[in-house]
């Protein structure tokens, strides 16, 4: 499909998982980060066209590096995700106001976040 | 006359100990390895006892005790289950299948024997 | 004037457009939580699913090794004993000497694989209880004989006291006969002279049982140990023969699965006293256990099941115009109606204080609907014929597994006080 996503996520069994179901559904440019440095150093470097983040990065959260992802890019580009293995209305919020455009759960097939990317790219 | 046994087990060192150990207090004895062989042979040897292995290949052996059990012809023969399993929930099952008797591996040479003894005499 | 109101306008409309873009985000977040609990109900269900398909395997494995293992083992007993009865030709003095050796060492092996298998059931909760009201004061004496002459060729004596009158414990009568065996067979070992004393008491609930000897006694400092997997204790000295290590822990868990408790006292030198507890049940005890054990097993299994909780309507009101005694009758009764109109054989009823219930192992929710209906219908009928019935009026509630419940508490409670 051509297009290009990143991975944010300080698990790496996790990251594998993710990074394993992306291939098998087509989109087989992922790349992957572990921390939040990483990861806004890797968006800048690779321009993907969606990222992935999840909740809780060592020293933050998603939901900063969403914020300095807006803040660099913009509210279009790239399509933003955050993911996480406890779902809360709150944090739904919360994900929304800092500018994602999504926000669904971890599960052990990925078939939310599958669903998710699939709407947005 | 020497009684005869039918020994049905698929291994076949077990078909060896016992055929000795048998032969040694005097019994005729024969053996089958798997379910088939035993109901063959239950009918052109017509032995005194049997002594059933219950994890068999094909046909298990509570299936071979269901079998003779309802035939006529060969249901009065005793029937001693072999197991090495030995939970309450298989004595229970080989109860109902109809068996005489139940002994568990490593069985104690002893009670086999006896059980034997109990069921058909020396 | 008209400038003011244009201004508050505006500002009000600015507050409004404000509110409800919240009210749109939040509700956008109401959406996705929703969307992302319901991924996370079929994650849990698959969780459970592949954690049955384990406890399936384990269950396999277990008898599959056990068979392997066992195999093998009487071949070579059998084969060593042969030789050492002479029947394959004669065996000299000191053939026999080892051939005894290897016979003994395979008895050991037996006692291991036996003592695992057992561990490893009772690990992967599959240790099966088949629990009976049984006398323990009559076990315990068929257990004692047994050890007489053991005991003589020791010269130690035996001693029984049992004062319970109420002897009666709803146990596993071959995990009974198990634990008094290891208790006293333990005692006999680590006593060079003195008595073992097996004692039965009654309590209150329970029947206490307890095995004492006058032997080596145990160090204070291996007492929290005692009951702890592998652990043999510094009596090494003594040529009889060697434990598997496991025993106290298999008979500890034991008692725990049948709710009972066990203790030890003793101090080195001064001998040693093992007391357990089993628990007395009266008849509806026995039957809640019962239930215990289906829904348990249910679960295990990943069948389904369901219970029927039939009400009468109002108890109290029956109690006072029947009697309370002839109002229990009339709730035994008609759990009897609906015993008998129950199809399967599995499907078993229970009468309570003020409710009955129908369980039906193997029955899904939608069928038990069918079911309770029938039932209602059967117990209706048989209340018009009985003029004494008059104003009883039948209710049934269902709880299934998996749907009400997915775990044992869940279901207990949804089935509540009956």
């Amino acid at each position: 499909m051509g297009k290009k996503i990143l991975v944010v996520d300080d698990n790496e069994i996790d990251l594998l998982i993710i990074r394993r179901y992306l291939i098998q559904a087509g989109y087989l440019d992922v790349i992957t980060a572990g921390d939040a440095g990483d990861g806004i150093q890797k968006a800048k470097a690779e321009q993907p066209d969606l990222v992935v983040l999840d909740t809780l990065l060592p020293g933050t959260s998603g939901f900063e590096v969403c914020q300095a992802l807006r803040r660099q890019f913009g509210p279009q580009h790239p399509k933003i995700v955050i993911v996480t293995g406890s779902i809360d209305a709150v944090d739904a919020v919360k994900a929304r106001k800092v500018g994602a455009d999504d926000y669904c759960a971890k599960t052990s097939d990925c078939a939310p976040l599958l669903e998710a990317i699939k709407k947005l790219m | 006359m020497a009684k005869k046994i039918l020994v049905v087990d698929d291994e076949q060192n077990i078909i060896k100990v016992l055929q000795a150990r048998l032969e040694a207090e005097g019994y005729e004895v024969v053996t089958a390895s798997d379910g088939e062989e035993a109901l063959q042979k239950v009918g052109t040897e017509k032995p005194n006892l049997i002594i059933l292995d219950i994890m068999m290949p094909k046909i298990d052996g509570f299936e071979v005790c269901r079998r003779l059990k309802r035939d006529e012809t060969f249901q009065h023969i005793p029937v001693v289950m072999l197991t090495a399993l030995g939970q309450a929930a298989n004595i229970k099952e080989g109860m109902e299948k109809g068996a005489d008797a139940y002994i568990a591996k490593p069985f104690n040479t002893v009670a086999l024997l006896g059980i034997i003894q109990g069921l058909v005499g020396r | 004037m008209t400038q003011d109101w244009e201004q508050k306008c505006k500002g009000l409309e600015a507050e409004l457009a404000q509110a409800k873009q919240e009210i749109e985000i939040g509700s956008w977040g109401l959406t996705k939580t929703n969307e992302a609990i319901k991924y996370l109900y079929k994650e849990l269900d698959k969780k459970n699913k592949e954690l049955q398909a384990l406890d399936r395997l384990k269950t396999d494995f277990i008898n599959t090794v056990s068979h392997e293992l066992r195999t093998p083992l009487t071949t070579i007993r059998e084969a060593i004993a042969q030789v050492f009865d002479g029947i394959h030709g004669q065996t000299t003095v000191a053939q026999r000497d080892f051939l005894l050796m290897c016979l003994s060492d395979v008895d050991r092996l037996r006692r291991l694989i036996d003592d695992l298998l057992d561990m490893s059931k009772l690990e992967a909760g599959m240790f099966k209880l088949a629990r009976q009201q049984i006398d323990i004061v009559a076990l315990a004496r068929d257990i004692v004989s047994f050890f007489y002459p053991a005991a003589k060729a020791t010269n130690i004596e035996l001693r029984e006291r049992y004062n319970a009158t109420e002897p009666f414990a709803y146990v596993d009568r071959d995990s009974i006969v198990r634990i008094f065996t290891n208790l006293i067979g333990n005692a006999l070992k680590f006593t060079d002279k003195g008595y073992i004393e097996v004692s039965v008491i009654d309590k209150p609930g329970s029947v206490e049982c307890a095995v004492a000897d006058t032997g080596r006694g145990i160090d204070e400092n291996e007492i929290p140990r005692l009951f702890n997997k592998f652990e043999q204790f510094g009596r090494h000295r003594g040529t009889k023969e060697k434990g598997t290590g496991l025993g106290l822990s298999i008979t500890k868990s034991i008692i725990d699965l049948h709710r009972g408790k066990i203790w030890v006292e003793s101090a080195l030198d001064k001998g040693t006293t093992f007391t357990f507890t089993l628990p007395k049940y009266n008849e509806q005890q026995v039957q809640v256990e019962h239930l215990r054990d289906v829904i348990r097993d249910a679960i295990r299994q990943g069948v389904p099941l369901s219970i029927l909780v039939f009400s009468t309507g109002d108890i109290d009101a029956h109690r006072r115009r029947l009697g309370p005694g002839r109002a229990a009758a009339v709730i035994r009764e008609l759990a009897q109606v609906v015993k008998q109109n129950l199809r399967r054989q599995s499907d078993g009823v229970i009468a309570g204080d003020a409710k009955f219930l129908a369980v039906l192992p193997g029955t899904d929710k939608p069928r038990s609907v069918n079911v309770g209906d029938r039932m209602t219908q059967c117990l209706v009928d048989h209340i018009a014929k009985n003029r004494d019935m008059a104003g009883v009026e039948i209710s049934y509630t269902g709880v299934s597994y998996p749907e009400d419940g997915q775990t044992e508490k869940e279901i207990e409670e949804h089935i509540g006080e009956f």
